[in-house]
C-alpha cells in the first residue's frame, strides 16, 4: 500500500520555510556544536582561493571576533550580521549572516491546490468532487500561542542532511456543495518528518541560486485511530474511498517535497535592512508537491516505503543544451544524477508505481520545465542480464505537477506479465534511458535499512534529581530501532548490519558541509562487535582515505528484521550512525548522503549547576551569561518575544522575569514533540533546563 | 414585570449554555444614573447571584466611584460616578507596591510608591525624591488633560501567556494589577503571621498544614489594560490617566493612557465573583502583535454573552455623560461549569486575547499555588493547553509534579508576584535600568532641556512608612 498505491490525493502549492541559521556555522565558526559553547575567537572560514570567500562588512574586514562573554554580545551579534559571502547568490552583497539569522523555524505548506485524485479501482471521482476544492495543510500544535506553524529543525545545525519537521496534524479543508467552508480531513498527531533524498541536481538551470537547485522529501503519518476524521457526508466519492481505505489500512500518510526555493529577500536588500537596524527574517519560499495516501499495516511512519532505486549512474550536462538532451560525451565537470526513486510492484492490481517526485530534474528556475532525457523506461533486471521493460515513464512537467511525481505503469496488458510476476521477487528495478542506453537508477541488491529514530537527542550524563548536589551522574542512554528490508520485505533470516560513525566536519567550517569520520566514539552500542575501520577513498583528496570507526550488529532471524540499538553516551556531541549492508561493495557516500541510511545522534552536554548558590543564579548577569546569552546570539528572533538582549535588541530583565512561568511551561519536556516547545532547536540539556527552572523558581514563576 | 425581550435573551443564553442566567436573572428593566454610593459587597451571595449582570455593573460603578481624596481605596460619597479624579480602584495598591523585588515588607497602605522613580535620579546628584502616584502639574500640562489624577505604573507589558497586543500606532497595551485594603492586609498582616508578600512567607504557609489561604470576603482585585493615547487619538471615549511604563527597550516612558479593559474579582463568593468589562471600541482599535509587528484587529470578544446586552444598554444609558458609558460588560463567571456540566468561559480581548476559546478565569485561578522551592507554582498552561471546567487541584498537582506538595492560594494568582527575601549577595536595584529622560508623546510639547526633576511628582502624599 503506502502513498504509492491508490487512493492518492495529489496537490501542489508553495513551501514556506523560515529556519534560524545563526547556528549553522556556514561562514564563521561561532560556536561548538558538541559543547554548545560560544567560541572565544569567532573566525570567518578561510576557503581555498577557488571557493567563495567571506568577509565581514561590519566592522569592515574584521575576520575574527574575540568573544569574552555577554559584555561582547551586542558587538558579536553585529559581527555575525556582518558576515557576507561575497560570491554566492549573485552580486557583491552575497548571502548575509548565514542567510536567515532572524528566522523562527516556521514551516508551512501554503496555497495548496488538489491537482489530481487517484481513487482505487472501481471508484470514479468526478471532476466536481468537493475534494477538488480543498487545500492541504500541515499544522502546528494548537495552543494559545500566535506562533502556529510546524517547525523545521536541524538535529545537527552544522549539517545539511539532518533536517526534520515537527508538526501536529494534517488538515484538508474545502467547500461543500453550497460553497461553504468545510473541514474534510483532520488527522493527528503526525509523526516527525525527516529530510530524505536530498537532491542537489533537482534543477540544472545554471542560474539557480539559493536552494533553487535542491530538493528534499519529507514523509509523515498519522496512525489509525479516532483522531483521523474523514468527512464522508459531502457526497464526495474521493473522500468516501479514502475513508474506506484508511479504515482497512494503518493510518494516513503524507509525502511532500520542497524544491525550487529561494530567499525572499535578496542579498542587497537584506544587507541594507541590517545596516538600517531592521533585523529582518529571510525565509525561503519554494514549491511543494504532495501526496496523501494510506499507511499500510507494518509500514513505517516516517521512513520511505517500498523498493528503492538508489544506485545512481551519471549523465552529463551540456551547458549549450540547458534543457537537454544530455551530452553524449562524458564531461566530468558536469556530472549529474537522477534523484532516488521509490517503487511498488502491485501484482494484485497489476500495476507498477513509482515515486518520481525527486527523480527527474528541471532545467529552468522560472518555468520549471523538465530537463529532457529522452524516453525513460522502468525495467526489470534479473541476475542473468535479462531485462523486461515494464513501460515508459512520463516525466513531463504537466504530468509531474498533476500527479505530484507519482507514476503508474499498468501491467495488465503487458505481453510478459506472467514473466514479470514470476521474476519480481528475484529481479531488480531500473530506470533506463533509451537514448543513453544506460540505467541511470538501479535498485540495490542489498539490504534496505530504515529507522524511525532518524534524529535522536539525549544527555551525556543524567541525574534523577537535579536538586540533589550529592547525586552522582550516570551516562545517558538512548535507543535507535532499525528495520531491515530486502526488496520491500522485512528480512526473516539472520543478517548483519554495519554501523559506521560519521559526523559533519567540525574542524573545518565549510559551507559544503562534508561528512567526515568521527575521530573517536561519541557513544557505544551495546552488543555491537567492533570491526576494523572501514576505509573509503577521500573524494576530496586523491591520495587520501577516510577511516571510519565501524561496529557490526546482528539482526536475529525471525525478528521481522527489527533490532533496537542501545546507545550509551561517552561524550557530548553530534554524529551520525550510517547503516550499511556489509555484503555490498563499500562506496564513499555521496555528497548529500541521498543514497545512505543513517540516524543522527545528538548528545547534549552535562551542564551541572548544582553547586551554584541561589543567590548567584538569581543575579541577572549570571543567568544571562550562562543561559540566555547563548540563545540571544544563536537564535536572536526570540529576543523579539522575550527581551533578554543583547543590548542592541530589547534587554529588559524585569520583563524577562515576568516570563518565568511561561519559560517553565514551554521548556517542559512534556511539550518536547510539540511545535511550541522551547527551544525549538531542542539543544537544551537537562542541566541547562534545571538551571533555567531554578532561576524561574527564584522569580516566583 | 419583566421585559419580554430580556426573558428571550435569558432563554437564548440558557440554550447556549454559557451563562448562569436563571429565571430571576436580568430582571432589571430600568436603571437611573447612580447618584448614591452603593457597595455591592453588602449584598448576600444569593442576591449577587440572582442577577449576575446587574451585580457586575454594580461592582463596576462601585470601583469606578471617585476616590475620597487622599484615602486610598475609599469612595467619596459626596461625589458622583464619572467625576474627574482617581477612582476607587485606581488608588488600590499596585502589585509593584506589595511584592517588592527584595521581598521586604511593603510600606503601609497609605504610602504611594508604585512609580519606579528612583532610577530617574541617577543622572542627578540629589537623593531620590519620595514617590507619589499623583501626576505633577507639569505632567498634567504635558500629557493632559486626563480624567484621573492617579499616576499609574503599568508594571506588566505582557499578558499571562507572555503575548502582547497593540493599538493602531503599534503601541503595546500595558497592564496594572491592583488590590484593595482587605487583600493588602491579608497579605501583609496575615493573622497567621506569615509574610505572604514574599516567597519565604508563602513557603512557610505551605508547610503549615493548618493554614489555608482564605482572603476576607470584602477582598477586591482588579486588572486593567491600557492603550497609549498618542496625540491625535480621540480620548473622548476612554477613561484616561497618565501612565508610566517600560517600553520594549526598557526605557521608562510616560504617556496619556486610555482604559481598554477591566477585570474585577470579588471574594464575596467562595469561588470568587469574576467580572470583566471592555471599552466598546476595542474590536477595531486594538490589534494582535507579534515579533514587533501589528497584526489583525482583535475583533469581538468571543466569550461575550449576548444576553447581557440589554443590561449593558440600561447601564450605559444611566451613565450617559460619563466616560463609563463607553464600557460594556462581557460576562460574569461564578461557577466552573454550567447546568449542563460544560465548562464556563470568560475572558477579555485585552488580557486573554489569544486563548479566549480556552479562557476560564475561575479555572485558571483555581491553580494559584505555592509548592516546593524548586517548583513554586503549578502551570496554568500545561501541555500547550489551558485549564477549563472543574479543577481538581491536587490531581493536577500530582500530574504536573508527582510526589510534591502544593497548596492552593485561594484563587489569587497575584501572589505569584512575590519574590525571595534578599537572597542576592548584591543589593537589589529597584527596577534595573537607568533612565535618563522620562518621555512620552506629549500632547502639549514643551521646550526640551528641563531638568528631569520637573517630571517628578510632588511628595505631599507619600512620606509615610510602616517601617
Amino acid at each position: 500500500m503506502s502513498y504509492l498505491s491508490r487512493p492518492q490525493i495529489n496537490f501542489m502549492g508553495t513551501a514556506y520555510c523560515n529556519p534560524s541559521t545563526g547556528d549553522n556555522n556556514d561562514f564563521a565558526d561561532i560556536f561548538d556544536v558538541d559543547t554548545l559553547q560560544l567560541k572565544p575567537i569567532m573566525t570567518v572560514i578561510q576557503n581555498p582561493p577557488s571557493q567563495p570567500q567571506v568577509t565581514v562588512i561590519q566592522p569592515p574586514g574584521q575576520q575574527t571576533f574575540p568573544y569574552s562573554g555577554p559584555a561582547d554580545a551586542s558587538d558579536a551579534r553585529t559581527w555575525i550580521m556582518g558576515l557576507m559571502d561575497n560570491v554566492t547568490d549573485g552580486g557583491p552583497y552575497g548571502q548575509q549572516a548565514h542567510w536567515n539569522y532572524y528566522g523562527d523555524h516556521g514551516t508551512r505548506l501554503d496555497n495548496t491546490v488538489i491537482k489530481s485524485i487517484q481513487a482505487r479501482p472501481g471508484v470514479t471521482v468526478p471532476p466536481n468532487d468537493p475534494l477538488y476544492s480543498a487545500t492541504v495543510n500541515l499544522i502546528g500544535t494548537p495552543s494559545p500561542m500566535q506562533f502556529q506553524d510546524p517547525v523545521i529543525v536541524d538535529n545537527d545545525p552544522y549539517a545539511l542532511i539532518t533536517s526534520q519537521i515537527f508538526s501536529y496534524g494534517i488538515t484538508v479543508t474545502g467547500k461543500d456543495a453550497s460553497g461553504n467552508p468545510v473541514t474534510m480531513i483532520t488527522a493527528n498527531p503526525t509523526s516527525r518528518a525527516y529530510a530524505y533524498y536530498i537532491n542537489g541536481f533537482k534543477n540544472l538551470d545554471p542560474n539557480a541560486i539559493g536552494f533553487q537547485g535542491v530538493s528534499a522529501i519529507f514523509l509523515c503519518s498519522v496512525p489509525s485511530g479516532p483522531n483521523i476524521q474523514i468527512n464522508t457526508s459531502l457526497n464526495s466519492p474521493a473522500l468516501t474511498d479514502l475513508a474506506a481505505a484508511v479504515a482497512s489500512g494503518a493510518g494516513l500518510q503524507l509525502r511532500f517535497i520542497f524544491y525550487d526555493a529561494i530567499y525572499q529577500i535578496d542579498p542587497k536588500t537584506l544587507h541594507d535592512n541590517f545596516a538600517a537596524g531592521n533585523y529582518t527574517p529571510n525565509p525561503y519560499i519554494g514549491l511543494t508537491l504532495g501526496s496523501l495516501g494510506v499507511l499500510a499495516p507494518g509500514e513505517m511512519l516516517s521512513a520511505p516505503p517500498n523498493r528503492k532505486l538508489g544506485i545512481q549512474s551519471p549523465f552529463y550536462f551540456d551547458p549549450n543544451a540547458v534543457c537537454g538532451p544530455p551530452a553524449t560525451v562524458p564531461n566530468p565537470q558536469n556530472t549529474k544524477k537522477l534523484g532516488i526513486t521509490l517503487a511498488n510492484l502491485d501484482l494484485v492490481n497489476e500495476v507498477a508505481s513509482l515515486d518520481c517526485v525527486s527523480t527527474f530534474p528541471e532545467c529552468n528556475v522560472k518555468s520549471n520545465t523538465k530537463f529532457s532525457l529522452g524516453p525513460m523506461t522502468l525495467d526489470l533486471l534479473n541476475n542473468n542480464g535479462g531485462r523486461i521493460t515494464l513501460g515508459t515513464i512520463p516525466y513531463d512537467q504537466t504530468t509531474y505537477e498533476t500527479y505530484a511525481g507519482l507514476v503508474e505503469i499498468p501491467l495488465s496488458n503487458h505481453p510478459q506479465l506472467a514473466e514479470i510476476k514470476a521474476a519480481v521477487a528475484s529481479s531488480f528495478l531500473a530506470i533506463h534511458s533509451t537514448n543513453l542506453n544506460a540505467d541511470l537508477l538501479t535498485e540495490s541488491t542489498g539490504l534496505d535499512i530504515q529507522t524511525e529514530d532518524r534524529a535522536i537527542y539525549f544527555d551525556a550524563q543524567t541525574l534523577t534529581n537535579w536538586n540533589d548536589p550529592s547525586e552522582q551522574p550516570v551516562a545517558g542512554t538512548a535507543q535507535v530501532t532499525i528495520r531491515v528490508f530486502l526488496q520491500d520485505q522485512p528480512v526473516q533470516n539472520e543478517v548483519q548490519v554495519n554501523l559506521e560513525y560519521w559526523m559533519c566536519d567540525k574542524s573545518q567550517i565549510n559551507p559544503s558541509k562534508p561528512q567526515v569520520n568521527v575521530p573517536s566514539r561519541y557513544f557505544t552500542v551495546a552488543g555491537a562487535t567492533q570491526l576494523a575501520d572501514t576505509v573509503y577513498p577521500d573524494p576530496n583528496n586523491p591520495n587520501g582515505t577516510i577511516n571510519v570507526i565501524t561496529d557490526q550488529v546482528t539482526i536475529p532471524a525471525n525478528s521481522n528484521g527489527t533490532l533496537t540499538l542501545n546507545l550509551t553516551a561517552l561524550r557530548p556531541g553530534t554524529s551520525l550512525i550510517r547503516f550499511v549492508d556489509p555484503t555490498l561493495p563499500q562506496v564513499t557516500p555521496g555528497f548529500v548522503w541521498d543514497n545512505c541510511s543513517y540516524s543522527c545522534v545528538r548528545i547534549l552536554p552535562f551542564d551541572d549547576y548544582r553547586a551554584i548558590p541561589d543567590s548567584q543564579i538569581d543575579e541577572w548577569s549570571y543567568i544571562y551569561a550562562n543561559f540566555f546569552n547563548y540563545f540571544a546570539l544563536l537564535y536572536p528572533i526570540m529576543s523579539r518575544v522575550i527581551p533578554w538582549g543583547p543590548l542592541d535588541a530589547p534587554n529588559n530583565p524585569d520583563t524577562v522575569k515576568q516570563f518565568a512561568s511561561n519559560l517553565r511551561s514551554f521548556t517542559n519536556p512534556i511539550n518536547w514533540n510539540s511545535t511550541i516547545y522551547m527551544p525549538i532547536t531542542r539543544d537544551l540539556s537537562a542541566g541547562k533546563r534545571a538551571l533555567l527552572w531554578r532561576w524561574c523558581a527564584l522569580q516566583g514563576g | 414585570m419583566r421585559s419580554p425581550h430580556l426573558l428571550a435573551a435569558c432563554t437564548a443564553v440558557l440554550a447556549s449554555a454559557l451563562s448562569f442566567c436563571t429565571a430571576d436573572s436580568y430582571g432589571q428593566t430600568a436603571v437611573s444614573k447612580p447618584t448614591q454610593l452603593s457597595d455591592p459587597r453588602k449584598a448576600t451571595a444569593a442576591q449577587l447571584l440572582s442577577d449576575p449582570a446587574t451585580t457586575a455593573w454594580q461592582f463596576f460603578v462601585f470601583v469606578n466611584w471617585p476616590e475620597l481624596s487622599g484615602n486610598r481605596g475609599v469612595p467619596d460619597p459626596n461625589r458622583a460616578i464619572g467625576d474627574p479624579g482617581a477612582t476607587v480602584w485606581e488608588s488600590f495598591k499596585n502589585e509593584s507596591e506589595i511584592y517588592l523585588l527584595d521581598g521586604s515588607r511593603p510600606p503601609a497602605w497609605e504610602v504611594e510608591n508604585e512609580i519606579p522613580m528612583a532610577s530617574l535620579h541617577k543622572t542627578t546628584s540629589r537623593p531620590p525624591a519620595p514617590r507619589s502616584a499623583r501626576p505633577t502639574a507639569k505632567q498634567l500640562a504635558d500629557y493632559g488633560p486626563v480624567d484621573s489624577n492617579w499616576l499609574h505604573f503599568l508594571a506588566e507589558p505582557i499578558m499571562v501567556d507572555g503575548q502582547q497586543i497593540c493599538d493602531a500606532d503599534s503601541n503595546v497595551v500595558e497592564y496594572d494589577v491592583r488590590s484593595n485594603r482587605p487583600y493588602f492586609d491579608y497579605v501583609v498582616n496575615n493573622p497567621a503571621g506569615y509574610p505572604l508578600y514574599n516567597l519565604q512567607g508563602q513557603a512557610a504557609a505551605l508547610a503549615d498544614s493548618n493554614f489555608t489561604f482564605n482572603f476576607p470576603a470584602d477582598t477586591l482585585e482588579v486588572k486593567a489594560s491600557w492603550r497609549i493615547l498618542e496625540p491625535g487619538v480621540d480620548p473622548s471615549r476612554y477613561w484616561t490617566a497618565i501612565g508610566v511604563y517600560y517600553d520594549d527597550k526598557h526605557n521608562l516612558k510616560i504617556a496619556r493612557i486610555g482604559l481598554t479593559g477591566l477585570h474585577i474579582i470579588s471574594k464575596k463568593l467562595p469561588n470568587w465573583l469574576w467580572i470583566t468589562f471592555e471599552q466598546i471600541d476595542n474590536p477595531t482599535t486594538t490589534y494582535k502583535y507579534f515579533l514587533g509587528q501589528k497584526g489583525a484587529a482583535i475583533g469581538a470578544n468571543i466569550n461575550y454573552n449576548p444576553a447581557v446586552a440589554p443590561i449593558n444598554q440600561l447601564w450605559q444609558q444611566a451613565l450617559a455623560g460619563t466616560k463609563w458609558q463607553y464600557y460594556a460588560l462581557m460576562n460574569t463567571q461564578t461557577q466552573f461549569v454550567n447546568q449542563s456540566q460544560q465548562p464556563t468561559l470568560l475572558g477579555n480581548t485585552q488580557m486573554e486575547t489569544y486563548f479566549q476559546p480556552g479562557s476560564s478565569c475561575i479555572s485558571c485561578h483555581a491553580l494559584s499555588s505555592i509548592g516546593p522551592k524548586q517548583n513554586p507554582r503549578l502551570d496554568f498552561l500545561y501541555n500547550h493547553s489551558t485549564y477549563t471546567g472543574i479543577i481538581n487541584f491536587q490531581s493536577i498537582a500530582a500530574q504536573q509534579y508527582p510526589g510534591q506538595t502544593f497548596k492552593d492560594m485561594d484563587f489569587a494568582w497575584s501572589l505569584r508576584n512575590a519574590h525571595n527575601v534578599a537572597i542576592s549577595t548584591k543589593k537589589k536595584k529597584p527596577r534595573t535600568k537607568t533612565v535618563a529622560v522620562l518621555e512620552g508623546p506629549r500632547l502639549n510639547p514643551a521646550p526640551p532641556g528641563k531638568p528631569i526633576s520637573d517630571d517628578m511628582p510632588d511628595n505631599k502624599h507619600n512620606n509615610k512608612s510602616d517601617k
